[in-house]
């Protein structure tokens, strides 16, 4: 009897292990130049996901940005309307989706129309209406005036092939785990959560992309084992990495600027903080430079103080920060009536100690757990208390309601997009300031297209925020890619997967 | 022997119903709008109120309370455990997919433990009170109290950093899909090794103890000493006639061990990246969704009751001392 | 005349100043007199070696250095009390009072005997002592950050001697300040999860039948969660702080101690002292409280130790898993976490607060051994189930 347990138990973990083992066995094809990126997510990551650039690999977006600029890519041109109302996309006739057929402007209303009826992927951007002018033609009018229409995010599918499908079953189609597409790579094959391979679209309209083949890689250990094993061509790998791949003759780091930037926002309405003094004194105390390199960040980083149009951030064009210097940070809190009576360490004025309660959301990344951390010892130094709070996911209500002290959190440097200037500064800010000379300016600066003319507005919006300081900026958030020295042309881009087509490989003796 | 099961059966499905009840009500003590959670999750950058009170009745958040606990329980009952905040998937088919892993973890584990604690607990109940006894003992308590999940970083540290004789974590290697079948179970027991050692250790020294104690207490019983006197030889007397009498109260102990190894599961499968129930249920808590989160802790809990009925069968099927009508329950 | 209560008040004031001195002197209760001795010599050292933060603590309002000063000053206090009182004792040659043998007394007499539960009974102390004196302990300030870049990830050495983690934070001096929350968080939690079980296992046992049914059904419902599922739940469900760590832990936990209890009680309820009591008409609370539990309780002692272990090592895991007790208040376990990240480039990180954290667990465990042996000779079986 007990044998029969024990071949028992033996069988059901054989079925067990085979249950997990029977995955698809290819053999491997060979390619003339492949790419492996490590990827994060799974198989369905080029599905509608949001904020997920491998979808571009298979995906033309209406319009491509890079160097903050839009270009045309699905759509040859545009126009608006004077009022920004209402945009017409004329779109490119050549372009076609991987099964021949051509992409339409059909199949943009097709798209619209579908992400309306799901819920979740519903966007309030105040489209009025959007109609079909001719195959190639399509409009979109607006409530107000809006640069919405330029957002990079949104991909358009293909009408013909998910028409007939029942939207109740919108996420269980099998299209988003292999997308025909009208984008630079076509779908091939996938290995659920191990890879998906792609390979060049011949029809693509801007050429055969220079990579052949592009295999997409899941799961697997970290970005910093995957790259020494040699398993990976790129990924994006933590900061903390860099100094273990720095002296490998193999890679070669990329540092990327993306465009949020790690902030503590202090909530004005708190009395601590309504003082513009106060919110400078708690500046100079934190020595940020020095947190830049806690968190690996590159020596030559340039830290800020201020907010700017995209293409001045991305271009290093930045005010200037203010300086670290804990003396003038308690000479203004002693001005200002904040002195340490008692001896217990902490700045008192009449009854009030100098102590809050900083959120941060780990989630929110950017490692501002740890900035938090460095942060309460720096302030400590000066005689204020900060404690920590970690939330997890209730982060962002309590912020827009205001229900907070301070929140180390990030925003988009940048007028346009949601979670961008107006957002953080605007009206109703979640910081509770007010300064409608600066919201009007930055409302121009959000509709103005063009760039020059933006940065004129960010000049005079400057000195208000000087002024102000209404947040404490901490740094730039920086991604690290990790590259084979042989794939080249990733200078110019933040993405390997988002801008695929203009990467080559290039091999050495 | 059947009206036996059916009995225990019957008395598992209230314990279920019990589990189902604590899981909704604990769910919904969380304070905070769940339809927050939802849309951080959705990573909307802005929705509309009419969108999210569309959502708040598609999840059936505007009904009071009992009512969403009878169709929530209604759904349970037919399957539908939801659909994941995060994955976007019924959860039922992330559970489906993480089971497998979960299962061949604790269930080699299991294997595992029992076979080393049933070596061990033999040696030192024959050798009793010499050196080696006593330092298996102490050995198997030392083993016992170590956190499991620091054992793991250590034998991380040891066997895969500084030896690199196994991986550091995952179920299969990189290559795997490219290996031969031979290669691929040899690839999987591979990566097993670490995690199914670490889970298993700890209630390995637990059985050994176990078993030593239920085989010094059979040795004394009056059929022993006859075989003894019959002229015996010392091993046969232990393996044929001890042995087998110690044994069987040890299935119990495998029923009650599940729920310890399923709770270690999680530590180390968050330790090894295993894609089991363990990591799910991490990420979940991680994440506040729900609707995962509530599954995983039912269906750890119904696993446990459904692991503690096999044993209780098998008891009863083992042996033939116990009365199948009169036994308390467990 | 005169002369001897001079000596005497000489010896009195030794014996105040030097805690134990007087039991050495009469060399009688020798053994209590060393440990007397050793404690004022600690006691003294510790002063000694850190008077500016002795000092500074009563100028200052950390309550931790007060709590550690006073718990100073009190038990220096307590020690001369004890010392001054046997030595009075002696002085009057009172003679000692012959020791009755209660349980109690026979029951701690095995448990002596017992090397390593008496080791380990130390061990246990010196860790809660140390835990109380972190702040004249600690060789740093646990949470300060100076010059990252140059102090992080620092090996160990005489100056960090279990290294400094990714901040540059002495992580001796962390593990010290994480001992106050690991410790504390698990002792509360049991007395919880004790108290809540006595209660309910002796009204189930006691009332049997109806009561005693449904009360075990709930009970049988609540052990079928695999613990560290429903810790999970519950911490995600609620977002975790010291006490709601403590409160959680404790309130998940106090099944099995009630079906312990339980067992117990519909034992004793046979037996003739509560037939007894019920006869003279007392209340049942009474006979509950007074009686049942208070006779049952030895085997619950032996699981409350075995308790400790288990919630240090759950609290430890919720926090290794980054969803317990968050930096950057230091726990054994969130010591770890960071550990587990660094693994490649700090092994100490990780090492130091794991084994300190494995021998709490094996000191309680042992305990709880020594605690079963001497309350429970004969039911050797039971042991370690």
């Amino acid at each position: 009897m007990k044998h029969k347990v024990l071949i028992g138990l033996c069988v059901g973990v054989l079925i067990c292990l085979s249950s997990t083992c029977s995955e698809k066995n290819d053999k491997q094809s060979f390619a003339e130049s492949k790419i492996t990126v490590l990827s994060l997510g799974d198989e369905r990551i080029l599905g509608p996901v949001w904020d997920s650039p491998p979808r571009f690999l298979v995906f033309l977006p209406l319009v491509e940005y890079s160097h903050a600029e839009p270009n045309p890519a699905l759509a040859e041109r545009w126009e608006h309307s004077s009022d920004y109302k209402s945009w017409t996309f004329f779109l490119r006739k050549d372009v076609k989706w991987h099964d021949g057929v051509p992409t339409t402007a059909h199949d943009i209303k097709f798209s619209l129309d579908l992400m309306d009826r799901i819920a979740p992927l519903k966007q309030n951007q105040g489209i009025v209406s959007y109609e079909v002018i001719d195959d190639f033609t399509f409009s979109l009018t607006y409530e107000k005036p809006s640069m919405y229409a330029l957002d990079y995010w949104s991909v358009y599918w293909p009408k013909h092939l998910l028409e007939d499908l029942d939207p109740e079953e919108f996420w269980k189609w099998e299209f988003w785990t292999q997308p025909v597409g009208n984008g630079p790579y076509r779908y091939v094959r996938h290995v659920p959560k191990t890879m998906i391979e792609l390979e060049a679209n011949q029809d693509y309209y801007r050429g055969i992309p220079k990579i052949q083949k592009v295999i997409l890689k899941f799961g697997g250990g970290t970005p910093l084992t995957e790259l020494l094993s040699g398993n990976v061509d790129v990924s994006q790998a933590l900061l903390s990495d860099v100094p273990k791949l720095r002296d490998d003759p193999r890679f070669h780091v990329y540092y990327k600027r993306t465009w949020y930037v790690g902030t503590i926002f202090w909530n004005h309405r708190f009395s601590l903080f309504s003082e513009s003094s106060i919110r400078r004194a708690l500046t100079l105390a934190i020595n940020r430079r020095e947190l830049a390199r806690l968190l690996y960040y590159p020596d030559d980083i340039s830290l800020f103080d201020g907010i700017s149009t995209i293409s001045q951030y991305f271009n290093d064009d930045l005010p200037e920060p203010l300086p670290y210097d804990p003396q003038r940070a308690e000479q203004i809190l002693e001005d200002a009536g904040w002195y340490d009576r008692d001896g217990n360490g902490v700045r008192e004025k009449g009854q009030q100690e100098f102590r809050f309660t900083a959120i941060v959301d780990k989630s929110i990344g950017l490692d501002l757990d740890k900035a938090a951390v460095f942060v309460q010892d720096q302030l400590k130094r000066v005689g204020i208390r900060m404690e920590i709070q970690e939330s997890q996911g209730t982060l962002n209500s309590r912020f827009r309601s205001g229900d907070y002290e301070a929140v180390f959190g990030k925003f988009q440097n940048s007028p346009i997009a949601y979670g961008g200037h107006l957002s953080i500064l605007g009206d109703n800010s979640p910081l509770g300031y007010e300064n409608s000379e600066m919201i009007d300016l930055l409302k121009q600066a959000k509709n103005e297209p063009d760039f020059e003319k933006r940065k004129t507005i960010f000049q005079k919006i400057m000195p208000m925020y000087t002024a102000d300081l209404p947040m404490t900026i901490l740094f730039p958030e920086t991604r690290v890619l990790i590259a084979k020295k042989r794939v080249r042309g990733l200078e110019d881009y933040s993405d390997p997967t988002w801008f695929m087509e203009y990467l080559w490989i290039e091999e050495k003796e | 022997m059947w009206r036996h099961i059916l009995k225990r059966l019957a008395q598992a499905i209230p314990l279920i119903w019990g589990i189902l009840t604590i899981t909704f009500f604990i769910s919904h003590m969380a304070p905070g709008d769940p339809m927050d959670m939802y849309l951080e999750q959705q990573r909307q950058r802005q929705v509309d109120p009419e969108i999210i009170e569309l959502l708040r009745q598609k999840y059936g958040l505007d009904l009071p309370i009992h009512v969403q606990y009878v169709k929530w329980l209604g759904n349970v009952v037919k399957g539908d455990f939801g659909e994941s905040f995060r994955y976007r998937r019924p959860v039922l088919d992330l559970i489906a997919e993480r089971i497998p892993y979960t299962l061949q973890l604790t269930l080699l584990a299991l294997l595992f433990s029992t076979s080393l604690g049933i070596i061990i607990g033999i040696v030192s109940a024959v050798k009793q009170y010499s050196a080696l006894d006593k330092g298996v003992t102490l050995g198997s308590l030392i083993i016992y109290s170590i956190p499991g999940f620091w054992m793991a970083l250590m034998l991380v540290l040891v066997f895969s950093v500084y030896l690199g004789w196994l991986p550091t974590s995952q179920t299969r290697s990189m290559d795997y899909e490219f290996f031969s079948w031979g290669q691929k179970i040899f690839d999987r027991l591979w990566h097993l090794i670490l995690p199914v050692f670490v889970l298993g250790v700890g209630s390995a020294a637990h059985k050994a103890r176990y078993v030593r104690n239920r085989l010094l207490e059979v040795m004394n019983e009056e059929y022993i000493l006859s075989a003894r006197a019959r002229g015996l030889k010392e091993k046969m007397v232990i393996f044929k006639h001890a042995l087998r009498n110690a044994m069987i109260p040890l299935v119990t102990i495998l029923g009650l061990h599940l729920p310890a190894l399923l709770s270690g599961s999680v530590l180390i499968e968050s330790i090894f990246a295993w894609p089991g129930m363990g990591t799910l249920a991490v990420g979940a808590v991680g994440g506040r969704d729900y609707p995962v989160m509530m599954a995983t802790l039912m269906i750890s809990a119904i696993l446990t009751i459904v692991g503690n009925l096999l044993a209780d069968i098998t008891y009863v099927a083992l042996d033939p001392r116990v009365s199948y009508e009169k036994k308390k329950p467990v | 005349m005169k002369r001897k209560s001079r000596f005497k008040k000489l010896i009195l004031l030794g014996a105040f100043m030097l805690p134990g001195s007087g039991h050495l002197l009469f060399k009688k209760n020798i053994k209590l007199g060393i440990h007397l001795l050793l404690g004022t010599i600690a006691i003294v050292l510790l002063v000694i070696f850190r008077w500016d933060r002795f000092i500074n603590t009563f100028q200052s309002k950390a309550v931790d250095h007060w709590v550690a000063a006073i718990f100073i000053i009190l038990s220096w206090l307590f020690m001369a009390f004890i010392s001054v009182k046997h030595t009075c004792e002696f002085l009057s040659d009172k003679m000692q009072k012959p020791r009755i043998k209660t349980p109690l007394f026979l029951a701690s007499r095995r448990f002596k005997e017992n090397k390593l539960a008496v080791v380990s009974l130390y061990v246990i102390c010196i860790f809660y002592l140390v835990a109380v004196l972190a702040p004249f302990l600690a060789t740093h300030d646990p949470s300060a950050i100076d010059n990252v870049l140059e102090t992080r990830y620092q090996s160990p050495s005489w100056e960090h001697p279990f290294g400094t983690d990714e901040f540059g934070r002495d992580l001796y001096s962390r593990a010290l300040y994480g001992a106050r929350i690991s410790l504390s968080v698990g002792l509360l939690a049991v007395l919880i999860a004790i108290l809540i079980g006595t209660l309910y296992g002796s009204v189930a046992g006691y009332f049997g039948g109806f009561i005693d049914n449904i009360m075990m059904r709930f009970v049988d419902v609540f052990i079928a969660f695999p613990t560290f599922f429903l810790l999970l739940m519950l911490v995600g469900v609620f977002e975790a702080s010291i006490v709601a760590m403590i409160l959680i832990l404790g309130l998940t936990s106090w099944p099995g101690t009630a079906r312990f209890i339980r067992g117990e009680v519909l034992s004793l309820k046979e037996k003739q002292f509560t037939e007894a009591a019920r006869a003279i008409g007392l209340p049942h609370r009474t006979i509950i409280l007074r009686h049942l539990i208070p006779n049952g309780i030895s085997p619950v002692l032996v699981s409350a130790a075995m308790m400790v272990s288990t919630m240090i090592y759950s609290e430890a895991g919720l926090s290794f898993l980054g969803i317990g007790i968050r930096p950057p208040i230091p726990t054994w376990g969130n010591m770890m976490s960071s550990g587990k990240d660094a693994l490649l480039v700090a092994w100490w990180v990780a090492l130091f607060p794991g084994g300190i954290l494995a021998a709490t667990m094996l000191s309680f465990n042992l305990l709880a051994d020594g605690l079963r042996d001497a309350f429970d000779p004969k039911v050797l079986m039971r042991r370690f189930l």
